[in-house]
């Protein structure tokens, strides 16, 4: 529970007592401060660390969002990312982001529910968690592909505090944290169960039934059917966002034809 | 396999966006490749066949349908070199931020593990790690442009 400045305790052995029976091989590290939890943990990665190894930091020095830009880490968010090891023979491993994104709306969803509060939370392609006042948590997933499998990093960035005005200047962007949106006794060691219980079950979705896990983020996004404005890195597109491809790609319609979006430096979405 | 299969071929990549097509059959490897429309005007796609032999280790000189006089000397020197290939579909990107200096220049020198790009799809950022040692000699990609599965992204001449 956040009692003042200092979010609860994180102990890594009752976790995993908590977790093995949900998703067996977790390991669980728990450290103050890192550079950032995914380079840290892509480290591991390379050194052999394995499926479902997670790192969990109190802060992080230069936590990271797309293209190097710094993602705010101080005391009091959740700071985590988790190494998933995937075998090439699955469904396109690009729509593992939006399975992550899928799994985080989940366990925070069910943790508000279940310490009496409600949050409606959204996801916007490819996994930002938003609200109607901004955004409440971040997602990046690194990879690097060995002969049998990819190796994945994904890593999840929650504010679950407010942010200071300092870090909201620095941040030029609409914020949110779990404490505005619902004002319940949040815990980082709740919510990192509830994310990686629901990670282990979208993984298998992943596997075994792609094209549900692809209908259950459309129904968890309010982009489809909207016009979007998409930034890329060679200009503008505006269109309406019609539905995921197979691949995890956002097809829109525009005047021009349909066009799939794979990557975007930033998308608005229209009323 | 008949040469109007590989004329077939060939004119499908032609109809097509498909920039480069690998084909691999019954110890037989057929790539083409459409010429890059910067260089110089070549209105046929690049056509190399090459034999794969599963125990003679020297390279055998199989016959190249359809290929003029100027595409056997190019592909002949690209033979040369090393293709680094997409791992995925996405989107590639020369930097690590749109601000930042790009990872490599043609005619720097790299060694194997160097990271020399990103590609990326639904924000799952792939950080390209070269192969070999060499020297960039081509990037066949430019910036922020979207790229298929196993698409050559750079030209690299291990003896550089």
């Amino acid at each position: 529970m956040y009692t003042g400045m200092q979010p609860d305790t994180i102990d890594p052995s009752r976790l995993i007592a908590v977790l093995k029976p949900l998703c067996g091989g977790v390991r669980l590290i728990h450290v103050e401060e890192t550079e950032s939890t995914n380079r840290t943990l892509m480290d591991m990665a390379k050194a052999g660390a394995g499926h479902l190894t997670t790192l969990v930091a109190d802060r992080q020095t230069h936590g990271r969002g797309r293209h190097r830009r710094n993602w705010a880490s101080p005391v009091g968010g959740l700071y985590m990312s988790v190494l998933l090891k995937l075998s090439r023979d699955n469904p396109p491993v690009t729509l593992i982001p939006l399975a992550v994104g899928l799994a985080l709306r989940k366990a925070i969803t069910d943790e508000a529910r279940q310490r009496g509060g409600d949050l409606e939370v959204t996801l916007k392609w490819p996994n930002d968690l938003i609200t109607e006042n901004g955004k409440l948590a971040g997602i990046l997933c690194e990879t690097i592909d060995t002969d049998d499998e990819w190796l994945i990093v994904a890593g999840i960035g929650v504010n679950i505090r407010p942010l200071s005005a300092e870090t909201r200047r620095l941040v030029a962007a609409d914020v949110t944290s779990l404490l505005e949106e619902s004002d319940v006794d949040w815990t980082r060691s709740g919510l990192i169960v509830a994310f990686l219980r629901h990670l282990t079950e979208v993984i298998k979705d992943w596997e075994d039934t792609p094209e549900q896990l692809r209908r259950e983020w459309t129904a968890a996004s309010n982009m489809m059917d909207h016009l979007v404005t998409v930034k890329t890195g060679k200009g503008t597109i505006e269109g309406k966002a019609i539905e995921l491809t197979e691949q995890g790609a956002l097809r829109l319609r525009t005047e021009h034809g349909p066009v799939e979006i794979n990557s975007a430096e930033g998308i608005e979405v229209h009323e | 396999m008949q040469f109007s299969d590989v004329r077939k071929l060939v004119k499908l990549v032609e109809s097509s966006e498909i920039h480069e097509l690998e084909f691999e059959q019954e110890g037989s490897k057929i790539v083409i490749r459409k010429a890059d429309p910067h260089a110089q005007p070549a209105p046929a796609p690049a056509v190399q066949t090459i034999a794969v032999p599963q125990a003679a280790p020297a390279p055998a000189a199989a016959p190249a349908p359809a290929v003029d006089t100027a595409a056997q000397a190019e592909t002949a020197k690209k033979a040369d070199y090393h293709e680094l290939k997409s791992p995925m579909v996405g989107t590639m990107y020369r930097a690590p931020a749109p601000d930042a200096d790009p990872y490599v220049q043609i005619g720097d020198k790299v060694k194997a593990g160097d990271v020399v790009c990103i590609v990326e799809a639904m924000k799952l950022m792939n950080e390209i790690e070269c192969d070999v040692s060499g020297r960039v000699v081509d990037i066949l990609v430019e910036n922020a442009q979207p790229v298929e599965f196993g698409q050559t992204l750079f030209l690299i001449d291990p003896n550089g």
